[in-house]
């Protein structure tokens, strides 16, 4: 057995609006293996998004602990996780969150280029993750020059810059016609082997969910729902 | 401490100047249709334009200052004063003008006497400022530079000549051979005074160029003043010019002169005294600086007014762009690194603004009489042809003003103006700094949902 990349224990987070308080993850557990595409589902509103930010370290939890990649993500302060950031996570949205100023490369590139990489390296990088995603002719288009489709590839491309050990996905299809929806779906297949990575994968696309090694059902807690591997 | 490293700041750079200035427009490979008009030259038009009336207010008042004490010091009060008791004769009073101008950083020194009297024509009458002064002021460089004629001469060249000040020649109605009356009161005896009226004739009419300074100028010579002037009301001093008034050299000047008048067997002696120009013109400087502060003080407002409209400006950009600084923390870059985004691109803002007002303001500045009388001649040229009897309007009334500005660029001003103008700009950028900083990642979870 290896050493699990993602490990939660007794892991809650509650959102409270007013006097109302709603109990988002009670007293979850969770772990992952590394090199494995994981994939979460759950009916809308259950916190599938919530829980992805918690291991990006985008939203911060009530309590419990949560260790990604050797980070133990409780005892991070601001400064600290925004090397997490840049080390140990890749983020893909629904939306594809590119910078409309910047090219499909500069796009890319970005990420590295901010972590310390040095200007023609990160770009180097760039332009190998672009031939990775099949938009290395979409270089020098600026993203509202991209389709849909094109678009997410690119934020796949630009969560790979540095070298994550883990990608967190979040409906990446979300947006996406029949045709794009499976040529990303290749694409997300694929990046465990090629980019040395673990994928978590939240989606409501059964297609989609179909790549996954692991599948979690996120409801109250989170429970296993299949596992094909190990 | 975190440390700032060139090469941690040359992304920064890259990332900052695509914010401020949008996409490339040019790009061969994807001709670019929309590029996103920035708020930045904006921003940098705002600050310019509130350092231009800054930099013409300080050259211009400081030129006006500048020339109107150069006028003083020149033509009337000198740079040194002393006081000498009517009395003194003749001889005495030569020899002691002689001494002084024989010591070392003395420029010129020259006797003068004055009084008042009233000044009559038949035209009309007014009161006189009678200056009588020893024909040694023709050897004094700064007061020919600074007098100018309207015909004739500077300095009257007999006893019954007189050299008219520009106003008082025109209230008098009297131009250059002309006869004046001078009425002056001399004590008879017991106490009782007596009018005394002598006839001159106008060898010439002067100006300083300041109206307040020589509108009631009589001038005759000091022999004439002696005879005219009452001797408890004149006033008897050599007046004494130095190399430079200016400077720190006048106070050792003053105690040489202190020196030379007890050698001379003055010293104690009643009716003698020293005076600086500065003690002279003492409440006149200190209105001069007064008024400069003020209006400083209202220049530095219109300065801090754009540097809040840079701060507002700066905050709505990063208030629209929430989005893209939560996407950039997304990936890990820090806050204190989009702080530093805001905090370079207001600085930036600040010294473009503040290089391209000092250019415009300096030069102005700089071409300023000739602004002026295009303006003034252009609005006459209006006035004249909607209503052909008005009167010829001057924009600089030289009752208050000098006629001509005499600008000198101060380069200690420009460094001042420059150095808190990106001070101010780099502090107000820190509002919109912080509040980049709290822009929290998490905001693109639930984008438009
Ligand atoms: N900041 C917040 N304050 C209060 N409630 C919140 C906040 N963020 C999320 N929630 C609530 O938490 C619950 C989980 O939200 P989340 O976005 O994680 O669900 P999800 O499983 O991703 O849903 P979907 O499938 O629709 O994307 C929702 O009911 C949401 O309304
Ligand atoms: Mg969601």
């Amino acid at each position: 057995m290896n050493e699990p990349i993602i490990e939660c224990r007794d892991l809650i987070k509650t959102f409270s609006s007013g006097a109302e308080v709603l109990h988002i993850l009670d007293h979850a557990d969770f772990s992952l293996e590394k090199g494995k595409i994981c994939t979460i589902l759950g009916p809308s509103g259950s916190g599938k998004s919530t829980f992805l930010a918690i291991l990006g370290s985008l939203e911060r939890f009530d309590s419990g602990s949560v260790r990604v990649d050797g980070y133990e993500l409780q005892t991070l302060q601001e400064k600290s996780l925004s090397v997490f950031r840049r080390k140990v996570v890749g983020f893909v949205f629904q939306f594809h969150f590119l910078l409309g100023d910047f090219s499909a490369l500069e796009n890319v590139a970005l990420p590295g280029y901010m972590a310390g990489l040095p200007r023609a390296d990160a770009w180097k990088r760039a332009t190998q993750l672009l031939d990775l995603v099949g938009l290395r002719n979409r270089a020098h288009h600026y993203p509202s020059q991209l389709s849909g489709g094109e678009r997410q590839r690119v934020a796949i491309a630009r969560a790979l810059i540095n070298e994550p050990p883990i990608v967190l996905a979040d409906e990446p299809t979300g947006n996406l016609d029949a045709a794009s929806s499976e040529e990303l779906r290749s694409l997300l297949q694929r990046l465990p082997e090629a980019a040395k990575t673990t994928l978590v994968l939240v989606t409501h696309d059964s297609e989609l969910a179909t790549i996954g090694d692991t599948s979690f059902l996120l409801k109250g807690g989170i429970s296993n729902a299949s596992d094909k591997g190990s | 401490m975190h440390q700032i490293k060139a090469r941690n700041l040359k992304p920064l750079f890259f990332l900052g100047l695509r914010f401020l200035f949008g996409k490339p427009v040019q790009n061969p490979k994807a001709p670019v249709h929309r590029v996103r008009h920035s708020a930045f030259w904006g921003a940098v038009l705002g600050i310019s334009v509130s350092i231009v009336p800054l930099y013409i207010v300080l050259f211009v008042s400081n030129g006006m200052i500048q020339g109107i004490t150069d006028r003083y010091l020149e033509t009337k009060t000198g740079h040194l004063q002393l006081a000498l008791p009517f009395t003194l004769t003749g001889e005495t009073r030569e020899k002691l003008q002689r001494d002084i101008a024989g010591l070392g950083g003395v420029a010129s020194a020259s006797f003068e006497v004055d009084g008042i009297g009233l000044a009559a024509s038949s035209r009309g009458s007014t009161s006189a400022q009678v200056r009588g002064l020893d024909q040694s002021i023709m050897a004094d460089e700064g007061f020919k530079k600074f007098i100018q004629t309207d015909g004739g001469t500077i300095y009257p060249e007999k006893q019954n000549e007189a050299v008219l000040g520009r106003y008082l020649a025109r209230a008098l109605g009297v131009g250059v051979g002309d006869t004046v009356t001078l009425i002056t009161l001399r004590d008879a005896h017991e106490g009782q005074m007596l009018p005394r009226l002598s006839i001159f004739r106008v060898a010439g009419i002067v100006s300083s160029g300041y109206r307040e300074l020589d509108a009631n100028w009589f001038i005759v010579r000091s022999e004439a003043a002696l005879r005219l002037l009452n001797p408890s009301t004149a006033y008897a001093f050599i007046g004494i010019k130095t190399v430079d008034p200016y400077g720190a050299g006048l106070n050792a000047l003053a105690s040489g002169i202190t020196d030379q008048l007890s050698q001379s067997g003055f010293s104690g002696v009643q009716g003698f005294s020293l005076r600086t120009w500065r003690d002279i013109e003492r409440s006149l400087f200190a209105s001069f600086s007064s008024t400069k502060s003020v209006l400083i003080l209202i220049m530095a407002i219109a300065i801090i007014v754009a540097a809040v409209n840079l701060a507002s400006a700066l905050t709505t950009y990063v208030i629209e762009h929430r989005t893209e600084i939560a996407i950039l923390r997304s990936f890990g870059v820090s806050s204190q690194q989009t702080a530093s985004i805001f905090l370079l691109g207001g600085a930036a803002t600040g010294t473009l603004g503040c290089i391209a007002g000092s250019a415009v303001g300096i030069f102005i500045s700089f071409y300023i009489n000739q602004i002026l009388s295009g303006i003034q001649a252009a609005i006459n040229f209006v006035s004249r042809l909607l209503a052909p009897a008005s009167h010829p309007v001057t924009l600089l009334n030289p009752d208050y003003y000098l006629e001509r500005i005499p600008i000198s660029i101060n380069w200690d001003y420009i460094i001042i103006v420059v150095g808190v103008g990106i001070a101010v700009s780099a502090l107000v950028s820190l509002v919109p700094a912080v509040k980049s900083s709290r822009i929290a990642p998490a905001e693109l979870i639930r984008h438009g949902q």
